[in-house]
């Protein structure tokens, strides 16, 4: 992609031009509860998906959307020489032409220490600072990222105080941490903890030799967007995506709740991570972006009951703190079934979105596994396990007519192929694992787009 | 040994013992300013490492204050929920607070009630995984905890310059560990919103956010404050390995309450804020590094060497992080001083040595152009005398016979003929004598000129050997002549060809008489040009003077009262001659005793 296209993407994300602007009175987000099957077969008991989404429905106006406290993490390890520098360099300039004068922007620069290049403050009146002191970032030795990242954290921390701002680190690197917690499991830790405070990190993975799993890691867990950039010169659109996101969040702080009646029993989220005690399950996100879709997947199993019978399902509720206001909202929705003995009445009643999402996850959830059992160097396996994905599928496809879920399922059996004939290399591994994390994580903007989103 | 010899080692010693004893004094005085130096940089050193050792023991207590706070803070926070709503309590906790990786609850036993057994988060299930049994097996409230007090006062007074950075880092830290709803964090009103206390009904603690007895810091604003331990809680922490790692975990014990409150704090949110306990600056070769029990770098600062020891290591207290330490590295030489000081000695030694070898070579150098100068004088001086010594024995004669001839002492005509011819040819001698002084003064000036023209070498030698035919004569040497039939052309300059053949003429009448024959020969040279030899009978030249009897004044006996008169400049002003010419004169031993000169010519 050119920068010029990135460019108009990025104005339009930043103008809200193309889709209809949300009133000021008007909730930015819409709660819907959808299931698979709006008809259960009667007589037995049956798993269900429950997809709980969060419409976001415009991006606000420029002139209406919350300002930004953006810490720019860039690591300069010895690795980083030449184009990728260059190109960081590059993309980070643009980043700071297209943040507005009241926005907040840090710049950190991590080796084997970690500078704080500009300290958190408004990019209005240090615009030329900012960009003298990008351009002087040359690389130098070792990886400390997790000093870097926590260094970005406390930057940003500096105006967290200031309810209206939008907290995000956007962390690049392409090397694998080797000073301070450096597995994926503690950056993972990292990242859960500074989504407590409303900061999410951005990750962005440079080249063929970072750990993709500790970068998608730390951003799963703390709500940021995880991007695999192979070539460098990709590296300035994947800025304007990711800033076309941070600029446009409507929502913050998102508690979504749901409820479930006696005789649906909670079996477990797919794809994201949430909680589950008891009757009620729990996910939390640290923001919306406008024009997006958020969700999440539960699996329940509900009892069997009569035919004819009607009952609810699901009882959601979102609590959020709308961005461009700074006011708490809640939204609540709710999902009833019915149950028939007519098969035909089961089948024409599935909803083919909710459908087609599930498949998507279940195959970001395969792939995640297959790296593990690649990694572990059982190919047949990995291979064995896509092609059992996909035969769950393709049944599901076929039984309710479903293309959008054959065609993922049918994705699954070159791929599979190849990883059984080659293994798993590099790149590969790095792209199923972002892949793998944006759909989860439902991350409209990268390189690979969510197949499924909206 | 000689006067001169003598004369000239004093002069030597003279000039030697000075230069020596100069420079053995500025050596000296360069080595105790080297010793003083390096003595400097030793306890610069020392002093470094003793600030850097200072500093390594500061970040400790820092780190140990850092981790207190946050330790008493989450206490507080779980003493002072309801024990009625206590589970609700611990979720929005656990939600909200980034410090808080577990919050769990406990039977007096050690039985984990929260999180229950069934759960199916990651979280929870890898806090099962890890602690369930141990808790069981071993409840860390079941034995007397070590009540922790906080750090003295003391520790920040020594570091004034890092004092606003972990206040601000406790303060945070503080404030932090009583962060209790996520979702109401975001209310614009209170930054960490913090539950209501309990009522005191309800628990005899005290509420969360009071002061205690420490408040560190000027009386207006940011006054840091130190919750008071509870009085009537039982509380503590335990540090528990698992998975490789220490884990953190605290307890507390409300009144009332059957069931043990805990938490686990999360490590990676603590590490990444014990940064707040180190230097914000640190000076050029120092670096310091926070190191957990298994010896992973968790924190750095400054620069740290690859492989380096550590120059002090300071280990936390068992008490709140057993195993951790902070090591402080210092490079050995950061500006690069003892290369400057080596640098410094040795142009120091290089200055001294060049002024001692200047000294004494330009010592020499006058010592040496001294001698010339006498030894030129004392040749002058015997040349003087050999030349006067020379002119008086044709004078004395001339005199002599001019006087009979004056008083009428003649026996008959032939008799004054006799004299005349006497007269005649000493004043003949007395004019090449002078002829040779002026043509060796013109050489010695390069002021001589040579007039060169084509010439029959054989007609002019036989013209020279002629007018000296008597004078050999009475010499008594017979003459031979050995020349070619054919003529031999030379360009050449004609008087002096006839003062060289004249002065080997005169060499030979005075040291070759005795031989009683003088060999001239002439004939062409096979690379062109003619050769003429000049060969006597006479005692021969030893070879060692061969080359040596060319030098002016030099005579192979120099003594005044040598048999032979002679002035030492014959032989000298002959070389030179022929070399002006453009040819050359050397002299060869000849078969059969005797000495041969050969004149070589273009």
């Amino acid at each position: 992609m050119k920068p010029s296209l990135a460019l108009a993407l990025l104005a339009a994300a930043l103008s809200g031009a193309a889709a209809p602007s949300a009133r000021s009175d008007e909730s930015p987000v819409r709660l819907r509860v959808d299931c698979d099957r709006t008809v259960l077969p009667s007589g037995s008991a049956g798993t269900v998906i429950i997809k709980v989404a969060l419409d976001c429905l415009s991006p606000p106006r420029r002139d209406r959307r919350p300002p930004v406290n953006l810490a720019l993490v860039i690591d300069r390890s010895g690795s980083m020489t030449g184009e990728k520098i260059a190109k960081a360099r590059e993309a980070a300039l643009e980043l700071v032409r297209r943040l507005g004068s009241d926005d907040i922007l840090s710049l950190v620069v991590f080796d084997t220490r970690v500078d704080t290049l500009v300290p958190a403050q408004r990019v209005g009146p240090a615009r030329a600072r900012f960009e003298s002191e990008i351009c002087g970032i040359e690389p130098g030795d070792t990886t400390a990222l997790y000093a870097g990242v926590a260094r970005g954290a406390s930057e940003v921390r500096r105006y967290i105080e200031e309810h209206r701002f939008v907290h995000r680190i956007i962390l690049v690197s392409d090397g694998v941490a080797n000073v301070g917690p450096s597995t994926p499991e503690e950056l993972g830790r990292f990242g859960a903890s500074l989504v407590k405070e409303g900061i999410s990190v951005t990750t962005i993975g440079l080249g063929l030799d970072y750990n993709e799993d500790l970068m998608a890691r730390l951003a799963d867990l703390s709500d940021g967007n995880t991007y695999f950039v192979e070539n460098s010169s990709d590296l300035p659109r994947i800025f304007a995506a990711e800033l076309g996101d941070v600029l446009s969040v409507v929502a913050r702080r998102v508690v979504i709740t749901i409820e479930f009646p006696e005789g649906v029993r909670p079996l477990r989220f797919v794809g994201r991570d949430g909680t589950i005690r008891g009757q009620q399950a729990e996910l939390t996100l640290n923001q919306l972006y406008g024009g997006q879709q958020k969700f999440a997947l539960v699996e329940v199993e509900v009892a069997a009951a009569k035919d004819g019978a009607d009952r609810e399902i699901a009882k959601a509720r979102v609590d959020f703190e709308n961005a461009a206001s700074g006011r708490p909202a809640t939204l609540s929705a709710s999902r009833r079934v019915r149950f028939s003995a007519d098969r035909d009445a089961v089948v024409r009643s599935a909803d083919p979105k909710v459908q087609a999402d599930y498949a998507a996850n279940v195959m970001a959830l395969a792939k995640d596994e297959v790296i593990a059992l690649a990694d572990a160097g059982r190919q047949d396996e990995a291979a064995a396990a896509l092609l059992m994905k996909a035969q769950e599928l393709r049944v599901m496809g076929t039984t309710y007519g479903n293309s959008a879920v054959l065609d993922c399922a049918a994705a699954a059996a070159p791929e599979a192929a190849r990883i059984e004939r080659q293994g798993m290399d590099n790149a590969q591994r790095k792209a199923y694992r972002a892949e793998s994390s944006q759909i989860k994580n439902q991350q409209a903007s990268g390189p690979n787009p969510n197949p499924g989103g909206p | 040994m000689s006067p001169v010899a003598r004369r000239t080692l004093a002069y030597w010693l003279l000039l030697l013992v000075p230069t020596v004893g100069v420079a053995a004094g500025a050596i000296a005085l360069l080595r105790r300013e080297q010793a003083r130096l390096a003595e400097s940089a030793a306890s610069t050193v020392e002093d470094r490492r003793a600030a850097v050792s200072a500093r390594a023991r500061l970040v400790a207590e820092n780190a140990e204050l850092l981790v207190g706070d946050v330790e008493s803070g989450l206490l507080d926070r779980l003493a002072a929920a309801r024990p009625g709503r206590i589970d609700a309590f611990l979720d929005r906790w656990e939600k909200a607070n980034p410090l808080v990786r577990i919050a769990f609850l406990c039977a007096p036993d050690g039985t984990v009630l929260r999180p229950a057994p069934g759960v199916s988060d990651e979280a929870s299930l890898g806090f099962l995984r890890r602690f369930s049994r141990q808790l069981a097996s071993s409840p860390p409230w079941a034995k007397p905890a070590p009540e922790r007090l906080p750090a003295p006062l003391a520790a920040y007074r020594k570091e004034p310059a890092n004092v606003a950075k972990v206040q601000s880092a406790r303060k945070e830290l503080q404030m932090l560990s009583r962060v209790s709803d996520f979702a109401a964090a975001s209310a614009p009103t209170a930054k960490y919103p913090i539950e209501e206390p309990a009522a005191a009904a309800d628990a005899a603690s005290p509420p969360a956010d009071s002061f205690g007895p420490y408040a560190y810091g000027g009386a207006s604003g940011g006054s840091i404050a130190e919750a008071a331990p509870a009085q009537a809680e039982h509380r503590g922490w335990v540090a528990w390995p698992a998975d490789g790692r220490l884990h953190l975990l605290g307890w507390v014990r409300v009144p009332g309450d059957d069931a043990v409150r805990g938490v686990e704090l999360e490590m990676m949110a603590l590490i990444g804020r014990l940064g707040g306990a180190f230097p914000a600056e640190t000076l050029p070769g120092e670096g310091y590094v926070l190191r957990d029990d298994q010896g992973r770098v968790l924190h750095q600062v400054g620069s740290v060497p690859d492989g380096a020891e550590p120059a002090v290591q300071v280990p936390l207290s068992a008490d709140t992080l057993p195993g951790w330490e902070v090591a402080a590295y210092l490079a050995a030489d950061p500006a690069g001083s003892g290369g400057l000081r080596t640098g410094f000695m040795l142009v120091g030694y290089m200055l001294v040595g060049i002024l001692a070898a200047g000294i004494l070579a330009g010592g020499s150098l006058l010592l040496w152009q001294a001698r010339l100068s006498e030894a030129d004088a004392a040749r002058k001086t015997s040349f003087v005398a050999n030349v006067s010594h020379e002119f008086k024995t044709p004078l004395t004669t001339i005199r002599l016979y001019s006087e009979l001839l004056e008083q009428g002492r003649v026996n008959g005509p032939a008799q004054g003929s006799e004299y005349l011819r006497t007269i005649g040819r000493e004043t003949q001698r007395l004019a090449r004598l002078v002829n040779n002084v002026l043509d060796f003064s013109r050489l010695e000036q390069g002021r001589k000129k040579y007039s060169r023209t084509a010439l029959d070498l054989c007609g002019e030698l036989g013209r020279i050997l002629e007018a000296q035919a008597p004078r050999l004569a009475d010499a008594g040497l017979v003459l031979h002549r050995d020349f070619p039939a054919a003529a031999i052309t030379v360009t050449t300059d004609r008087d002096a060809l006839a003062q060289i053949v004249l002065n080997l003429l005169d060499n030979a009448c005075k040291y070759a008489a005795s031989g009683g024959e003088i060999t001239v020969a002439a004939g062409p040279r096979p690379g062109g040009g003619a050769e003429v030899r000049v060969t006597d009978r006479g005692p021969g030249v030893p070879p060692e003077h061969r080359e040596r009897i060319f030098e002016k004044f030099h005579r192979v006996d120099e003594t005044l009262t040598a048999e032979r008169s002679g002035v030492g400049l014959g032989l000298s002003i002959a070389r030179q001659l022929a070399r002006g010419l453009g040819g050359e004169l050397r002299c060869e031993g000849r078969a059969g005793g005797g000495a041969a000169f050969i004149l070589d010519l273009p």
